[in-house]
């Protein structure tokens, strides 16, 4: 264990250090927020949940319950995805050194673990300050299980792709297209369709609208379940093609 | 293995696909205290070898066997860019079990010999490409380790570098090190106990003069 936090703590610093990650993963997203929120009308609108609710609202309310969830998407998966490209890049010189291969994956893991933990009750405490929502525990657990997907996102396209533009952008395009858009009502004519059910954030959006507008919880159970498995399943995937890289992927892995 | 030595490798073979093996049936025995200069053309399979020499990269067929610990400094900077110099000292030397008090002691005398003491609080992205190679080199010495495996290792590093890196060489030979260097100046060969080049997937024994696959030999 001494091991895996000596590492977690360097993954940390090192992370920490660049202006470019600080900015990409934690300025960025606020601003990104901010502008959206603040650009969008006050006008009534009515939408259902998964489990057939229907909830009025108006569409900056919608965005207030959903804002904090975009913008923690966009820092787990960016932070997740550039921990894990750097860990990528020195993982073979770590172990050779002598830390063992649970220590090489299980530092870089703590630290995202750490930062998203802190930048998730950041996000959940701005959220409740602009506007108190009706279950602000249930606003939280959304808040966690979308850091959590988005992190599996994020690990996902750095074991697969770790170049950081390319790899930035797309962490960046999928998480505001699915948190703002898809997975959001104001995403007219696309949201509750069958296939945005497997976007990574369908389901904890589903839990924040329902705790944000409505004082019952009938989404909680099949939404915390299937979060949790996207981020599994997503990790897992990770963990494999890490370990057993197809050869298409090696390829890939060394022209990246 | 033999009584002396610290390094076999039987039969080795490797490919990144399985159907065209860059190392074919590959025989390397290196004893202690040996410096061995390993060349060969630019994707011969040099790199691929010391990586499946430190365990990097699994043999498809055969098996390498290394008594103690290997160091090793690869080609290209593999290090955690906007930590420090002495940061980096102490993220691997506590891999290889050390207290930060002898870390950071062994990080001042290798700086010293090396020549850049005063890069101790720089971070590695501000580093000059030799001062970031000498560093690479110096922190693969970290916790004595039994056999050494240098990638390039003196790429960028001027002339005053260079001698102190083969001075080090020298002495850690004396005290019984096997070393193994990939390099591709012909006129390190004297520096060498041997030279094997790395041809078809295997290593040969450099003829010295007259050598087929280094033009006229060394010196």
């Amino acid at each position: 264990m001494n091991q895996t936090f000596a590492l977690a703590h360097s993954f940390l610093l090192d992370m920490l250090r660049q202006r470019t990650v600080v900015f990409s993963c934690f300025i960025l997203p606020l601003v990104i927020l901010w502008s959206t929120w603040w650009v969008t009308a006050d006008l009534p609108m009515e939408f259902r949940i998964d489990s057939g609710r229907i909830i009025q609202s108006s569409m900056i309310d919608i965005h207030l319950v959903t804002g904090a969830l975009t913008a923690m998407a966009i820092t787990a998966g960016l932070f997740a995805f550039l921990v894990t490209a750097e860990a990528r890049r020195v993982a073979d010189p770590l172990k050779v050194a002598g830390y063992s291969g649970f220590a090489v994956a299980a530092g870089p893991f703590t630290a995202i673990l750490g930062v998203l933990l802190v930048a998730a009750l950041a996000s959940f405490g701005l959220a409740t300050a602009l506007d108190v929502p009706q279950q602000p525990l249930g606003v939280l657990w959304s808040v966690v299980l979308t850091t959590l997907t988005y992190a599996a996102v994020g690990a996902l396209i750095a074991t697969v792709y770790p170049r950081v533009m390319e790899g930035s952008f797309i962490v960046l395009l999928l998480s505001f297209i699915d948190l703002m858009f898809v997975s959001n009502p104001m995403g007219e004519g696309v949201y509750m369709q069958s296939w945005a059910y497997w976007l990574p954030g369908f389901w904890a959006t589903q839990i924040a609208l329902e705790s944000g507008f409505l004082a019952t919880d009938t989404v909680l159970v099949k939404a915390t379940a299937l979060s949790l498995m996207y981020a599994l399943a997503l990790g897992l995937l990770s963990v494999l093609l890490r370990l057993r890289p197809p050869a298409f992927l090696r390829r890939a892995m060394r022209a990246a | 293995m033999t009584s002396g030595a610290v390094l076999r490798a039987q039969e080795v073979t490797f490919g990144y696909n399985r159907n065209h093996p860059i190392l074919r049936n590959l025989d390397l025995e290196v004893d202690a205290g040996e410096i061995v200069g390993i060349s060969g053309e630019n994707g011969s399979g040099k790199s691929t070898l010391l990586k499946a020499i430190i365990g990097l990269l699994k043999p498809q067929q055969g098996t390498i066997r290394v008594r103690g610990r290997a160091g090793y400094s690869p080609q290209e900077l593999l290090l955690f860019d906007h930590l420090t110099v002495r940061e980096n000292f102490r993220v691997f030397g506590r891999a290889a079990g050390l207290p930060r008090a002898r870390i950071d002691h062994d990080a001042d005398s290798l700086m010293e010999r090396l020549g850049f003491t005063k890069y101790r609080e720089t971070k590695i992205g501000e580093l000059s490409g030799g001062t970031a190679q000498k560093l690479n080199f110096a922190i693969s010495l970290l916790g004595s380790p039994e056999v050494l495996v240098l990638d390039e290792p003196y790429q960028g590093m001027d002339h005053a570098s260079y001698v102190a890196f083969w001075e080090m060489q020298q002495a850690l030979r004396r005290h019984g090190k096997a070393i193994i260097v990939v390099s591709h100046l012909i006129e390190d060969e004297k520096r060498f106990t041997r030279t094997l080049h790395l041809v078809n997937g295997r290593l040969q024994a450099c003829a010295q003069k007259g050598c087929p696959y280094c033009g006229e030999g060394p010196p």
